[in-house]
């Protein structure tokens, strides 16, 4: 009998990190011979195209247990990986960086948010999703009575909230292709669909679980390692998270201090890396830490994770395992921001304008090819004469902290140029950027299009449908998912930022109380359950579109709505609107609980509810 | 009347009192863990970061991982010890 592929997790791990360790190895080799860049970046390119391909061609299967949970034979430690490559996004890997650079310790709301709502996932939810007999998180909310209403709710829910995702992190592709390896945002993102549509419909959960397995250590060292090379470059300790305190924020301080005392600046005008406060209310920046949590416990597509485990005991070890593993990138972040502010204060603090050219022509090479990443004076410059015109004409005048600003999105990807290190490290960290965003990509569209073909199609229109069709109309809609996502980001402009907030807002508000309410309580009704999650979807939706987009459908055109609570906060942030909308949610479930209550249960004499519940166990 | 609603919410969770209350310890303890982020404290300095930030980058996330790990533990030896019912 063949041996299932996640069997063969270690051996799987091993062959694809000494892949990646080979091609680093040879474009350091080309690098010396004076290939052009290019072709290492199309090799690293070409490495995460070819793992894609392999897990999919490795993991294929006919059988729909397989496909769905991938026959529950995972192994703790390698789910683990799993788990944490699906976690760390764009949003980690890309963009939390620039915002410690830009917003100091505002930028903790989202670090902790993250670490709390993986634990909070890990002891709430792993083991009661591993050991329920539902394939899709729709399922589980399957009542006794038969009723489909929550599950249809639940549905929309999930569809909506990883579409939202889907956008971002598709948005973020065309980003880190041009840029850094040369190929245009449409190709790259066709690519991109091409890639994971091939790998999810050849093996399903199962090949979604090996390529995300096997992300992880490339992950890790592509992060860690120009972490580590910067802090020991800087302060002679390789540990980035213990070396930057006395290596640079404390430098940071000495230089804010003479920039004070030679009266290029004020107390005032210096932002502090961390500084005492926040900036914005208490109530907003506690609402977003609630919000980044409880969404990232009931993100459907890391929760699929815990139903590819044998047993329950396993579950939570995946948890506790992909925890660690998420804590080993992200704790060196804030390090590395504060290293590229360092290196950027050392290089062009108290330069002259006239003197750009000859001691900061890297700025401009980095800002070259429409690649904004450093501005001087609030434009990205490219040449002397454009930073002499956008400072106000004055070539005697001196850079201070205030005029130099960075580019958040683009922070991290160009920390090579910026620390001056070799050009494979920024092949490295683009590598890791895109492979980060495949990863979480993939798991995205396999959860829709296993909702949708298993809580749309088969529980609304063919109940008794043999598994074979089953299997073929999930992969219809994995091609229709991918199509549709393609589509989006292509042709519908929105801020990325907002959609990110909206997708945690209607998570909080909606899925995190629901999953809380059926797999903890027994006392609240089905339908009560589902008042609460309708009232919470239709508030928080309307006040999520209300504040971005007001009573039309352009966005910031001044008809926008601002909600501010009396006493509490003077503007609520779209994240904080999915705290109100899950309170709201509580609120009307305990209210109504006594008054709603769920119809007889028919399970004596309901066929379709017994089937429903067997036919999900896998073979 | 509030004592009574919370005592048959309390029974209705169908779990035994000692699971109960270490939950709730686990959930207290992961939900607090990011409060000290609010005391607006950058004077006190432990390796040149803030106490405040070395807590909330380091400190707090091992100790996370920690209670994490020790529930899970938990979890699984009260499993063993009492048959599964719905909402382990």
């Amino acid at each position: 009998m063949q041996k299932p592929p996640l069997n063969s997790s270690a051996s799987l791990t091993l062959m694809y990190s000494a892949s990646f360790l080979l091609c680093i190895f040879f474009g350091a080799l080309l690098k010396q011979i004076g290939t052009p860049g290019n072709y290492v970046n199309i090799m690293m390119f070409a490495l995460i195209v070819g793992g894609y391909i392999f897990s999919g061609m490795f993991a294929k299967t006919m059988i729909l247990p397989v496909f769905k949970n991938a026959d529950r034979t995972g192994k703790a430690f390698y789910m683990g990986q799993s788990l944490a490559a699906g976690a760390i996004s764009s949003g980690v890997f890309i963009f939390l960086s620039g915002d410690f650079y830009t917003n100091g310790t505002d930028a903790l709301t989202l670090y902790s948010g993250l670490i709390l709502g993986i634990a909070l996932m890990t002891v709430l939810f792993a083991a009661p999703i591993n050991r329920s007999n539902s394939s899709t998180l729709p399922s589980l909310f399957t009542h006794a009575d038969g009723s489909k209403f929550i599950k249809f709710m639940v549905l929309i829910i999930v569809v909506t909230t990883s579409v939202l995702l889907l956008y971002v992190q598709l948005s973020a592709i065309g980003m880190v292709s041009e840029a850094f390896f040369s190929i245009p945002e449409k190709i790259a993102i066709l690519i991109t669909v091409f890639t994971i549509g091939f790998c999810l419909i050849m093996g399903g959960m199962q090949s979604l679980s090996i390529i995300r397995m096997l992300a992880y250590p490339i992950l890790l060292i592509a992060f860690i390692a120009p972490a580590i090379w910067v802090a020991y470059k800087l302060t002679g300790n390789p540990i980035p998270q213990l070396s930057f305190g006395t290596g640079a924020l404390r430098t940071i301080a000495e230089i804010d201090q003479e920039m004070i005392n030679a009266q290029f600046s004020t107390k005032e005008e210096i932002f502090n890396f961390t500084k005492d406060g926040l900036n914005f209310d208490f109530f907003n920046h506690f609402a977003a830490l609630l919000c980044i949590a409880f969404g990232t416990a009931s993100m459907p597509h890391l929760l699929q994770h815990f139903r590819t485990l044998p047993k329950a005991t396993h579950a939570r070890k995946t948890g506790v395992w992909g925890l660690g593993f998420v804590l080993l990138i992200i704790t060196a972040i804030p390090a590395i921001a504060a290293f590229i502010k360092l290196d950027i204060y050392t290089a062009l603090l108290g330069l002259q304008l006239s003197d750009l050219q000859q001691e900061g022509s890297w700025l401009f090479d980095l800002n070259k090819n429409g690649a904004s990443i450093i501005s001087i004076c609030g434009e990205y410059v490219t040449n002397t004469a454009q930073t002499i015109s956008a400072c106000g004409n004055a070539g005697d005048y001196f850079l201070t902290s205030n005029d130099i600003g960075v580019n958040p999105d683009m922070m991290l990807l160009a920390s090579g140029v910026i620390n001056e290190l070799p050009d494979l490290v920024t092949t490295l960290l683009a590598t890791g950027a895109l492979l980060a965003i495949w990863s979480t990509v993939d798991g995205l569209i396999l959860v829709c299009a296993n909702a949708l073909a298993e809580d749309g199609y088969r529980s609304f229109f063919r109940p008794k449908s043999p598994m074979g069709s089953r299997l073929f109309v999930t992969r219809v809609f994995l091609i229709l998912m991918l199509t549709l996502s393609a589509y989006l980001v292509l042709n519908v402009n929105l801020d990325s930022r907002f959609v990110f907030a909206a997708c945690f807002a209607l998570l909080t508000a909606c899925l995190f109380p629901a999953l809380i309410f059926k797999i903890w309580t027994k006392d609240f009704s089905q339908p009560s359950i589902v008042t609460g999650l309708i009232i919470a979807f239709l508030l928080t939706s309307s006040m999520l579109w209300l504040s971005h987009f007001g009573l039309d459908l352009i966005a910031k055109n001044g008809d926008e709505f601002a909600f501010r609570i009396p006493v509490i906060t003077d503007e609520v942030t779209p994240l904080s609107m999915g705290l109100i909308g899950m309170i709201v949610s509580l609120c009307i479930t305990l209210l109504t609980s006594k008054f709603l209550k769920a119809k007889a249960a028919k399970t004596e004499h309901n066929p379709h509810v017994k089937n429903e519940i067997k036919s999900d166990v896998p073979a | 009347m509030i004592f009574t609603r919370t005592r048959k919410t309390l029974r209705s969770i169908s779990m035994k009192p000692a699971r109960l209350v270490s939950y709730i310890s686990f959930a207290l303890i992961i939900l607090a863990w990011p409060l000290p982020l609010f005391l607006n404290n950058a004077k006190f300095q432990l390796f040149d970061i803030p106490f405040v930030y070395l807590y909330t980058i380091l400190i707090g996330p091992a100790l996370i991982l920690f209670v994490t790990n020790w529930a899970c533990k938990f979890s699984d030896d009260l499993d063993r010890r009492q048959p599964e019912t719905e909402n382990d």
